[in-house]
C-alpha cells in the first residue's frame, strides 16, 4: 500500500514502514519549546528534582525560544527568562532569543527542513507543514518526549486538499483555512493530517501556507502538511536552506477523504467572537464596529501580510481612536520590511510597530477593555484572549485588519487593492 | 490498588458535555492562568451549575461529545476536575492535546462512539479499559469503547505521566 508524506516521515522516526492506524513510537528530530510558566519550568524542575536526570538523551535535539515575554513587564518576568536562560546554558540546551516566533525563526534558519518530525508543547507547531515538515503538538506530554527521546501516536490518517485556481487580489491563505473551517467544521478534519497539492499550490506563497499550517487545529486536524514545490524551494533558498529530501504520497494512497478547492473562488472569510470555529463570510459582518487592530503572531505577520496592509494603507490614514499593532514575525521580516520601505507606510498611516513576539496574541503587549472589539491575524478568540473576557475578537487575514484599520469597521480589502 | 482495579472505574455521570467543548469553560476564561488548586475547585463548572463542586463525589466522571478539549490545551480544567475527585472522562473523541494532557495528568481518557445518546447525567458507569468496554449500570448496556495503546494503559495505572516516567527514566544518570 503506499504512503502519504506524514505516512513516509513516521517511517523515518520509527524505523520500520508504517501506515495509519498503526500505534508506534517515533523519535523526533526536534523538540523545541518556548518559555511559559507553568510548562518549561515545569518541565525543567521535574526533570531535575523529581526525575533526578542529570543529562536529557534528547539534549542535542532541544531548541528552546524565548519568544513571549520579549520586554519583561515585572521583575517576576525578568527572573522567570533569567532562569530560563540559566537552565539552557547550565544544561546545555540550544536558545534562541531576539529573533522572532519561534514556529518561524526554525523555518527561515533551516533549523526544521521539508521531511522533518518536531515535537512542542504548542498547539500551532504545525505551521511548519508550511513547508513539508511534520510538526505535532504533544501539550504537558512534551515532557516524556523531553525523557525518553520518542513519543507514542497512533499514525493518522490523511485527508487530501486539491488545490486549484489562484487566490483573488485581496484573499490570503488565512481566507482558506477560515474557509475550510467554515465547511467542515471544528471537527471536520477528525484528527487527521491535512495535506495540501494540486495545480492551485504553485500560485501560494509560503507566506499564505503558514497562517493554514497554524490554524488548521481549529479545522480539527492533527497536524497539516503541504506538499514540497518549487514554491517551497524558492523560499527556502532565499533563506539559503538546502540540503533536504522531498517526499511526495504516492499515487496509490488511499485518503480518508478528497476535498478539491477552487481558490480563485474564494473570499475573504472572518472567525467571529467567541470560538476558533465561527467561521463566517466577511459579508456577514462588514460594517461592524472595531476599536483595535493586529497584524502579527505565526498565523500572520509574515512579509505577504505586510507588504499586503502597506499596499492598502499606503497614502491614507488609519482612522483617529483605531489602534492598529503591526509585528513583523521575525527578525527577517522586520528587516525585509524596512528595506522594502513597507514600515515607513504604514508608521505615516498612524501603525504601531514593534519588534518580533508573541506577546501581541494574548493580550499581553495589547490589551482590550470591556466592550471592545479587536480584528487580528492572531491564533484564538476566546473571551479574554486579548485583555477582557467581556471584548470580543475577530479573527481575519492581514488585509481585513488593514481595511478595517481605514474606518474602524469591519472592511472588505478587496476594495483598496 | 492494583493495576486492574485502577484501569476498571466505577462513577456517577457528573456532567454531560456538548460537542467541541473548550475544556477552559469549566473553570472559566478569566482562571486559566490560575494554579491554586483549592481555588481551581471551588469555580470549577460553578458558570454552569452553582452547586457543581458539592455534589460531585470521588469516583465521579464526566461525558462528552465529539471533539473535547478543543481549544489551547491549559491544564487547569484538568487541576479543577481531579481536585473534586473527577479522575475519568469518556468521550466520542478528544481533542488531540487534550487528550495527551489528560493521560500525562493520569485521567482515564476513553473513546466511544455514541456514548452521549447512552447516558443520563447521574447514571452510574462502569469503564473498563483494559477490555475496553462501558457498561451503563443504569440501564444495562454495554458499549465498546476505542481501545487505548498499551502504553496509555501503563501511563494511566502508575498514576499520570511524571510517576510513568519516573518508573521507568527516573534517578538513572544518563550520559
Amino acid at each position: 500500500m503506499g504512503q502519504t508524506i506524514v505516512e513516509k516521515i513516521l517511517s523515518r522516526v520509527s524505523g520500520k514502514k508504517v501506515n495509519a492506524g498503526e500505534i508506534i513510537y517515533a523519535r523526533p528530530d526536534l523538540i523545541v519549546m518556548y518559555n511559559w510558566p507553568g510548562i518549561s519550568d515545569k518541565f525543567f524542575s521535574i526533570i531535575k528534582e523529581e526525575l533526578k536526570i542529570e543529562k536529557l538523551v534528547t539534549t542535542e535535539k532541544i531548541i528552546m525560544f524565548i519568544d513571549h515575554m520579549v520586554s519583561p513587564s515585572s521583575v517576576k518576568d525578568a527572573e522567570f527568562l533569567k532562569n530560563t536562560r540559566r537552565y539552557a546554558i547550565e544544561n546545555g540546551i540550544k536558545l534562541i532569543e531576539m529573533q522572532g516566533i519561534g514556529h518561524h525563526v526554525i523555518i527561515e534558519a533551516g533549523i526544521i527542513k521539508p521531511g522533518m518530525f518536531a515535537v512542542h508543547f504548542d498547539t500551532h507547531i504545525p505551521t511548519v507543514g508550511a513547508i513539508g515538515a511534520f510538526g505535532l503538538p504533544l501539550a504537558f506530554d512534551e515532557l516524556g518526549a523531553l525523557v525518553t527521546g520518542e513519543v507514542w501516536l497512533e499514525v493518522p490518517h490523511t485527508t487530501c486538499f486539491q488545490l486549484n485556481g489562484r487566490l483573488p487580489k485581496g484573499v490570503m491563505g488565512r481566507d482558506l483555512i477560515h474557509k475550510i473551517i467554515h465547511d467542515l467544521g471544528a471537527h471536520g478534519i477528525k484528527n487527521n493530517i491535512m495535506e495540501f497539492s494540486g495545480p492551485g499550490l504553485k500560485y501560494l506563497e509560503i507566506d499564505d501556507r503558514i497562517p493554514v499550517g497554524s490554524q488548521c487545529t481549529w479545522a480539527g486536524a492533527l497536524s497539516a502538511v503541504f506538499e514540497v514545490d518549487h514554491v517551497t524551494e524558492a523560499f527556502l533558498k532565499d533563506y539559503g536552506v538546502g540540503d533536504y529530501s522531498i517526499l511526495k504520497s504516492d499515487s496509490d494512497v488511499e485518503y480518508k477523504e478528497v476535498y478539491v478547492y477552487d481558490l480563485s473562488k474564494l473570499e475573504p472569510y472572518v472567525i467571529a467572537p467567541p470560538l476558533p470555529y465561527k467561521a463566517i463570510p466577511l459579508s456577514e459582518v462588514e460594517g461592524i464596529e472595531i476599536n483595535q487592530g493586529y497584524i502579527g503572531s505565526c498565523a500572520g505577520g509574515r512579509l505577504k501580510d505586510i507588504e499586503i496592509a502597506a499596499r492598502i494603507l499606503k497614502g491614507r490614514k488609519i482612522k483617529e481612536g483605531f489602534r492598529l499593532f503591526v509585528v513583523p514575525s521575525t527578525k527577517n521580516v522586520f528587516k525585509k520590511s524596512i528595506q522594502k520601505g513597507l514600515l515607513d507606510v504604514l508608521v505615516e498611516a498612524g501603525a504601531y510597530i514593534s519588534s518580533p513576539s508573541c506577546d501581541f496574541c494574548y493580550g499581553r503587549a495589547q490589551c482590550l477593555a470591556e466592550g471592545e472589539s479587536a480584528v487580528s491575524t492572531g491564533t484564538l478568540n476566546v473571551p479574554g484572549r486579548m485583555g477582557s473576557t467581556k471584548a470580543e475578537i475577530y479573527l481575519a487575514s492581514s488585509a481585513v485588519v488593514a481595511a478595517t484599520a481605514l474606518s474602524g469597521k469591519l472592511s472588505d480589502p478587496r476594495k483598496f487593492l | 490498588m492494583t493495576r486492574k482495579s485502577i484501569l476498571k472505574r466505577l462513577g456517577r455521570v457528573a456532567w454531560i458535555f456538548l460537542d467541541n467543548f473548550d475544556a477552559d469553560m469549566i473553570v472559566g476564561y478569566e482562571n486559566i492562568t490560575e494554579t491554586n488548586a483549592d481555588k481551581l475547585a471551588k469555580i470549577c463548572m460553578s458558570n454552569f451549575d452553582p452547586k457543581f463542586s458539592e455534589s460531585v463525589k470521588p469516583g465521579d466522571m464526566i461525558v462528552a461529545g465529539k471533539n473535547f478539549g478543543y481549544g489551547h490545551p491549559h491544564t487547569q480544567a484538568l487541576i479543577a476536575l481531579q481536585k473534586i475527585g473527577i479522575n475519568c472522562i469518556v468521550a466520542e473523541t478528544f481533542f488531540p492535546p487534550f487528550f495527551r494532557n489528560s493521560i500525562s495528568f493520569g485521567i482515564m481518557s476513553v473513546e466511544c462512539d455514541d456514548i452521549t445518546k447512552n447516558v443520563n447525567r447521574w447514571d452510574k458507569l462502569e469503564v473498563d479499559a483494559e477490555s475496553a468496554e462501558i457498561r451503563n449500570l443504569n440501564t444495562g448496556k454495554t458499549l465498546k469503547a476505542k481501545p487505548l495503546p498499551k502504553v496509555v494503559l501503563e501511563i494511566i495505572s502508575k498514576g499520570g505521566l511524571v510517576a510513568y516516567l519516573r518508573d521507568k527514566y527516573g534517578q538513572v544518570k544518563m550520559i
